[in-house]
């Protein structure tokens, strides 16, 4: 049989052997042959090949009998087996199928009956227990399983989340709350079902059993929940739980709300279908309160509230909705809530910071509490980044006046000393206002202002808070700068306390890192330093702000008049602490003349009786100056009516008597004049002689100061007017003394128009240009200082400006 | 209108009566003080030699100590012999 399947072959070592046998046996066969040896060759040989021919078929039926033979044995085996399972078979197939049944499932199993070998007995039936015995017993367990799963997903897919979600979608419109409510008990009751089956399936299952990444049913039952409702979730599912759980949150001790929570984490869902919208009203509502809570107020610290607000509300309502979900994920989520709250606190602060700032000492609370977010969130960068561009928005800008500026940067350096002590964040985020303030021009007078007048700010108190730790300072020598070695050793005392710059502090300057350099402690002395050193550290050198206290001194002095210098002096001392005493020599002779003035008007008009001469009908005090150390006085010429020529020369004789060799020159345009003043209707009234008087006809007039007017404004003549603004003081101001310098090329341009005649202003520039090359002694100018001096000559009628050129008045 | 005066409180600048402008020896204005003080006028003042040469009291001074002989202690504007005045 072997050989027909293979009808073509070569010749085997077998067919040999068959050969040979097929042989032998046509040689036994043929019982009438002899021996061969006996008889000889046989005489005809054709017959011969006749006989093997014929043996070869026999033998081929011989095989196929064989064949035949097991074939029909083999049948026969098997139909005695095939009897016996005829038997069994109808008997397991019920136990299945009822067992199945039991379990819940019906499969068609018909197509056993039509064998028709056994009759179908009455159903059986079985407990669970048996059933889940025979499902196993014929390794059934995987197919029921996996029936089962079939068959819960076609029902969700097919019918319960649909509903679900058109439950949802349907009433959009209606009352939310309810809908949601709804449709959660709805899918919930569909699934009651199903998840009935869960723990007999659960049985079912086989010790290591996974699918999808499950270990248990219910768990796969719940990843296909998952999947089937995302899968077939609308667009806007979100406004609805947003508006659902929103509700839920203004009246969180509603009951019904709290069962939809229950059923939805039956079905594991709660996370999935929820836990966004959760997550995003849970921040949505502490966004709310934090900024509700820190609107506008300062002085009052929130970060304990809002953690308590926290923990009572929010957690509160996340224990709520989420059951009892246990205390390591409670924990977790308080302190990711917990970390939200302070970072949103942070960014609220961050965008009201400006206003913190310059509220400062009022706000002080909102800083300690951004301080204390700071150090848990990691929102520095952010907020040094935020303040610098609020500070740059807000306050440096043309429309700000410079005193505004540096009230609002002293307050930033208060304030932001108790949000970062080491000095790096002010350092950072005040580094646009140093720079801008550098380019104001009254920046340095204002400084000085607020320094040493109470009037201009409370920096004056600053000044003298120095005198303590300052006092040590000068004391070592009179160079101001050589107490700033001290901050260092403070440092190297206080080592243990030490702690690292803060990551973004500029790194100290390689000056100050050399052995060599002078100060090597500029970098701390620069952050640690106090708010008076902060600014008088917006300039590199020391001497514009000594210039400017001068002015401002002098300024002070004969507006006054008053030959008291306490208090100045006082100013002098602290402000010599600062800058050094040798910077500050001149104002100390200033104030020196104050108080020799003073003796000497006392030693003029108490001493008569040693000779001094007598004013005739008013005494004369006198502030005398020792030009040198004061700023330029504001030349100005005013002639004195003769009588009061006279008093002034009596005092100056009376000086001369006291002090051998010296003499008096008078600033006329300067000084007090006490008078009275008589009029017609015999009133008389005390005037200071600098307060503006206007005249108007007859014996009215007008006290301007005080902004009184008579009833007729027809003013006539203007008798006195004196600019009393300190800013522009009767010293001569660096602009007046530029002026000055220009008058310098008046004569080269009354040389040139004399020759030429006229000259534009281009021209005259460059010819002046030329001579400015020449001579050392005239300074540059540019062609706009130039224009402007020119017009002012225009304006005194000493020149004129014709077709766009200058000319010389003609005289006469 | 009748103005009465009954006080002037007035500014003046003090001045040597000098015949020239700064000290020979230290180059300052008279009204200056020499190199080595801090407040000018009484402090330190001027003295006039009979060649009536003013100089700061303690540059001249300084110049008379560091001639060796007395006999040649000298003005140092006119080289006549020093006296005060």
């Amino acid at each position: 049989m072997e050989n027909m399947a293979q009808p073509r072959r070569n010749v085997t070592s077998e067919d040999i052997v068959s050969a040979h046998e097929s042989e032998r046996e046509s040689l036994l066969d043929g019982g009438d042959d002899d021996d061969f040896f006996l008889k000889g060759p046989a005489p005809n040989p054709i017959p011969l090949a006749g006989a093997t021919k014929l043996s070869q078929v026999k033998l081929q039926v011989e095989e196929v009998t064989n064949v035949m033979r097991e074939n029909v044995s083999k049948l026969f085996e098997r139909g005695d087996r095939l009897e016996e399972l005829q038997g069994t078979i109808p008997k397991n197939m019920h136990r299945l199928k009822a067992a199945c049944e039991c379990l819940g499932f019906h499969f068609d199993l018909s197509w056993m009956d039509e064998g028709g070998t056994s009759k179908r007995t009455e159903s059986v039936i079985l407990n669970e227990e048996e059933a889940l015995q025979i499902l196993k017993s014929f390794n059934f367990e995987e197919a029921i399983l996996n029936e089962f799963m079939e068959d819960v997903s076609m029902k969700l897919h097919n019918t319960v989340i649909p509903k679900f979600w058109k439950l949802l979608e349907l009433q959009e419109a209606s009352e939310p709350f309810a809908v949601f409510c709804d449709a959660v008990h709805e899918l919930s009751s569909s699934l009651r079902g199903v998840l009935a089956r869960v723990p007999l399936m659960e049985r079912l299952r086989p010790e290591k059993w996974t699918k999808c990444g499950q270990t248990t049913v219910l768990g796969l039952l719940k990843l296909h929940l998952k999947t089937e409702l995302k899968s077939q979730r609308p667009l806007h599912y979100k406004n609805l739980l947003i508006q659902f759980y929103s509700r839920a949150f203004k009246i969180f001790h509603h009951r019904r709300e709290i069962g939809v929570n229950q059923e939805l984490k039956v079905l594991g869902l709660l996370e999935c279908l929820v836990g966004d919208v959760l997550t995003s009203i849970v921040h949505e509502t502490i966004q709310n309160h934090v900024q509700a809570t820190c609107k506008g107020s300062f002085d009052v610290s929130h970060v304990d509230g809002l953690e308590k607000w926290l923990r009572k509300v929010v957690l509160d309502w996340f224990t709520i909705i989420l059951g009892n979900p246990g205390d390591t994920f409670l924990e977790t989520l308080e302190a990711r809530l917990l970390q939200f709250l302070f970072e949103t606190y942070t960014h609220t602060r961050m965008e009201q910071l400006f206003t913190i700032v310059i509220e400062f000492p009022e706000s002080q609370p909102a800083l300690e509490d951004l301080k204390e977010c700071l150090e848990k969130t990691n929102l520095r960068t952010q907020l040094i980044q935020s303040l610098k561009a609020a500070l740059q928005t807000r306050l440096l800008h043309p429309g700000v006046n410079t005193a505004d500026i540096l009230t609002a940067y002293i307050s930033a350096i208060k304030a932001l000393r108790v949000l970062d002590p080491s000095g790096v964040m002010l350092e950072l985020a005040c580094g646009p206002v140093r720079e801008y303030l550098k380019t104001r021009e009254d920046t340095v007078k204002r400084i000085v202002l607020c320094l040493t007048d109470e009037y201009y700010g409370d920096l004056t108190e600053e000044l003298g808070k120095v005198d303590g730790s300052g006092g040590t300072r000068a004391a070592g020598g009179t160079q101001g700068n050589k107490g700033s070695h001290e901050p260092m050793e403070v440092r190297v005392g206080d080592w243990q306390h030490w702690m690292p710059d803060p990551w973004d502090a500029a790194p100290p300057s390689i000056q100050s890192l050399l052995p060599a350099s002078e100060n090597p402690s500029d970098v701390y002395k620069n952050r640690s330093a106090d708010i008076v050193s902060m600014l008088i550290g917006i300039y590199e050198t020391k001497d514009k702000f000594v210039t400017e206290y001068r002015t401002i001194l002098a300024n002070r002095i004969l507006r006054l008049l008053s030959f008291e210098s306490k208090k100045e002096t006082r100013y002098l001392e602290l402000l010599k602490l600062r800058f050094g005493e040798s910077l500050l020599h001149n104002c100390e002779v200033m104030l020196k003349d104050v108080a020799d003035s003073k003796r000497i008007n006392a030693f003029i008009h108490g001493l008569k009786e040693y000779g001094m001469p007598e004013f005739p009908s008013y005494p004369v005090e006198s502030m005398i100056v020792s030009d040198q150390f004061w700023p330029t006085i504001r030349e100005e010429k005013l002639e004195l009516p003769a009588s009061v020529k006279e008093h002034l020369d009596i005092y100056t004789k009376a000086f001369e008597m006291l002090k051998g060799n010296r003499t008096l020159h008078w600033k006329t345009q300067l000084g007090i004049v006490h008078m009275d003043l008589e009029l017609e209707g015999g009133r008389t009234i005390n005037l200071m002689g600098k307060g503006l008087i206007r005249e108007v006809n007859g014996d009215k007039f007008i006290l301007v100061e005080d902004g009184y007017r008579e009833e007729k404004p027809n003013l006539s003549l203007t008798t006195t007017s004196e600019d009393d603004d300190e800013a522009n003081g009767y010293m001569a101001s660096a602009s007046d003394q530029h002026q000055e310098k220009l008058q310098v090329y008046w004569t080269y341009i009354m040389g040139m128009l004399t020759n030429i005649e006229s000259l534009t202003l281009e021209k005259m520039h460059s010819m002046l240009r030329m001579f400015t090359l020449q001579g050392p002694q005239l300074e540059e100018c540019t062609q706009a200082e130039l224009r402007e001096f020119l017009d002012q000559k225009v304006r005194n009628h000493e020149l004129m400006f014709v077709n766009g050129s200058y000319r010389l008045v003609k005289k006469g | 209108m009748k103005v009465k005066i009954k006080k002037w409180t007035g500014v003046a600048v003090w001045k040597w009566t000098a015949n020239d402008d700064s000290c020979g020896i230290c180059r300052m204005p008279f009204e200056a003080c020499c190199p080595d003080c801090r407040i000018p006028g009484d402090d330190c003042p001027l003295v006039w030699g009979q060649c009536s040469h003013p100089f700061h009291i303690h540059c001249i001074m300084k110049w008379l100590s560091s001639q060796q002989m007395a006999a040649a202690q000298l003005c140092p504007m006119c080289r006549q012999g020093w006296r005060f005045r």
